[in-house]
């Protein structure tokens, strides 16, 4: 073997990660908008990013859980919306506790759906979470009736909604610890406990997962059911940061979310993921956004510019990465056994 | 081989039907401690439905299973690893996109410490249950336990879930085609670490294929199969290579 500088073997362990093609896209973002405009690389704009990708990033950190395990979920946008108007709505009538409480049971009363209906029912997850994003959305209306609903000034100032979104100094909001804590202990647990092995094992192959005693109904179910729970979460953090609930709340968040997933490594065939490189990849969104706005694009233009950096994006993790692993790695050594 | 110790396993008139099929009828035999049985027959002679059989994924509609003399009701692959039965298939066992050791220890992972519900695992020790499990298969250079199965070669993850299955103390494994997908090198390689493993650690195997030549020097006895029905048992010194090819044509047993 020889000598290599350290620089170069961090570097070759970096690249060897997954989430290697998300932080090349934001160092790319950052260097573009700063050459554009030298006031993009600032403390302030970092914390915007921050708190606008935070809802994204806590949504990508439960569905690259579902991607792990080889399913989608499309239902997060509305379970999202309707966790933040539920948590309004029962304030009113409740204890802002026994709101939370009830808010995230009913989220992962859809999570229990969605396993149900693909895990039991077979149906295609494509297709039972897409039922259930409309079936939420309507309840949603039912609700709502379309009206914006609002928390009351006492409650707003509680101490739960302070804890999900408050200020808490230097221009740093809860929502971004929120969303870096979530990914940091859903990455622990997809990739140092036996439940975040099963949902690789499971994603990366079902069928032999089975013939080792692991059940990847029971898995996929139990990824769902976490999934909807953080998106329900979520909802309830946007509802104590927002003050007003809108009955489009979290409307297209769900492709969103996945799509900073595969940004951030995930595949979609599942048994790859990771979650740190997911949140990344919400902020890579999030960080187009902030730039496009700040360079005056016209402000219905962004969601191109997510379809284009979704794509680049992929094709980062596609044929740049692996291209640039062979350069700077040697081939791993392929050996025998005895005759 | 001597016949007067008791078998390891037993099949007895075992009956399977799917529908109109009749996938197996009267099926009887046995595999001794630290025998190698070919279990050979053309496509569909009922082969995979015997070990599911075996593996508890089926159910018979007729007849038993006799463990050391014991009846057995093995409902899951996993009850019948306990049994001391292993199972290595073609193409499933491994999560191709997971590290090697995630994959030896897969459903069975050595955990460090529990904290409520969430059980953190012991990846160290599962890269040195790896190593043993490489030196089980004698695998001479050494590959990082942290690689993923989809870089190794089909020899490789043959090997890998054979060792897996003597580690977990398999008495007996029972391979379904497991060299089908492979290069000729690696055929050789994989039917050398069977034989060796028979030789040392006095493990039984079930080799199943539907190509005699495949198996005949690595048998000890070959059960034959044809349409759900045995046609013969015969042992290797009993027969040859040729004798069993005319058998299996002929659909009967030609005796020498
Ligand atoms: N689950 C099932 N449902 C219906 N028919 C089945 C099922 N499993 C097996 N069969 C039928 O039973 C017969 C025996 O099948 P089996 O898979 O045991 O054969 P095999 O000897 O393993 O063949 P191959 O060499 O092709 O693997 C075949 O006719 C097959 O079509
Ligand atoms: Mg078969």
């Amino acid at each position: 073997m020889k000598e290599r500088g350290r620089v170069i073997q961090a570097f070759e362990i970096f690249l060897n990660r997954r989430e290697a093609g998300a932080v090349i896209s934001i160092v790319f973002l950052f260097t573009l908008f700063t050459l554009k405009n030298p006031a993009f690389l600032s403390l302030p704009v970092i914390q915007t990013i921050l708190v606008n990708g935070a809802w994204i990033g806590m949504l990508a950190t439960g569905q690259s859980y579902t991607l792990a395990s080889g399913e989608f979920d499309l239902s997060v946008e509305s379970v999202f919306g309707l966790a933040a108007l539920l948590f309004v709505v029962f304030t009113e009538s409740i204890s802002i506790y026994a709101s939370f409480l009830l808010a995230t049971l009913i989220a992962a009363g859809f999570g229990f759906i969605n396993g149900l209906l693909v895990t039991k029912a077979e149906i295609n997850s494509l297709i039972a979470t897409l039922g259930m994003l409309f079936f939420g959305r309507g309840i949603i209306y039912l609700i709502s009736r379309g009206f914006i609903r609002s928390l009351s000034t006492s409650t707003k100032s509680s101490f739960l909604p302070q804890m999900l979104a408050g200020a808490i100094g230097g221009g740093w909001s809860a929502l971004i610890i929120w969303m870096i804590a979530l990914a940091i202990v859903f990455e622990i647990i997809l990739f140092y406990t036996k439940f975040g092995n099963h949902i690789l094992a499971v994603g990366s192959n079902a069928e032999s997962s089975l013939s080792r005693g692991i059940s990847p109904g029971l898995t996929k179910w139990k990824a769902f059911l976490l999934c909807s729970t953080i998106a329900g979460f979520a909802g309830m953090t946007a509802a104590s940061e927002l003050i007003s609930v809108s009955a489009d709340l979290g409307n297209g968040m769900a492709l969103k979310s996945i799509a900073a997933c595969v940004i951030g490594g995930c595949s979609l065939r599942g048994g790859r993921a990771s979650v740190i490189g997911a949140v990344l990849g919400a902020i890579f969104l999030s960080s187009l956004s902030s730039g496009l706005i700040l360079m005056g694009a016209p402000p219905y233009s962004f969601i191109s510019f997510v379809g284009l950096a979704l794509i680049g994006g992929v094709m980062l993790n596609k044929f740049l990465l692996p291209f640039l692993r062979k350069k700077t790695l040697p081939i791993n050594q392929v050996s025998d056994f005895k005759s | 081989m001597s016949e007067k110790k008791n078998p390891l396993i037993k099949f007895e008139n075992i009956g399977k039907r799917f529908g109109r099929i009749e996938a197996l009828k009267d099926i009887s035999f046995s595999v001794f401690p630290g025998e190698i049985v070919g279990l050979v027959g053309d496509n569909g002679a009922g082969k995979t439905t015997v070990v599911k059989i075996l593996a508890g994924i089926y159910k018979p509609d007729k007849g038993k299973i006799y463990i050391e003399e014991e009846e057995a009701n093995i409902t899951s692959p996993e009850e019948a690893r306990r049994a001391g039965i292993d199972f290595v298939h073609q193409d499933i066992g491994l999560a191709e996109d997971l590290e090697i050791r995630r994959n030896i220890f897969l459903g069975d992972e050595i955990v460090a410490k529990r904290v409520g519900p969430i059980e953190f695992l012991d990846l160290d020790k599962m890269s040195k249950g790896t190593k043993t499990v490489y030196h089980i298969i004698g695998i001479t250079s050494d590959i990082d336990p942290k690689t993923e199965v989809s870089e190794l070669s089909g020899g490789q993850r043959q090997g890998i879930k054979i060792g897996r299955a003597v580690y977990y103390k398999a008495r007996l494994i029972v391979l379904d085609e497991p060299v089908r997908a492979l290069s000729v090198r690696e055929r050789g390689k994989i039917k050398n670490l069977i034989v060796d493993l028979n030789k040392k650690e006095g493990i039984s195997f079930i080799y199943i294929t539907h190509n005699i030549r495949e198996v005949y020097d690595v048998a000890h006895k070959f059960v034959l199969l044809d349409r759900g029905i045995k046609i013969g048992e015969i042992k290797k010194e009993e027969t040859s290579v040729s004798r069993l090819e005319e058998s299996i044509i002929k659909g009967e047993l030609v005796s020498p």
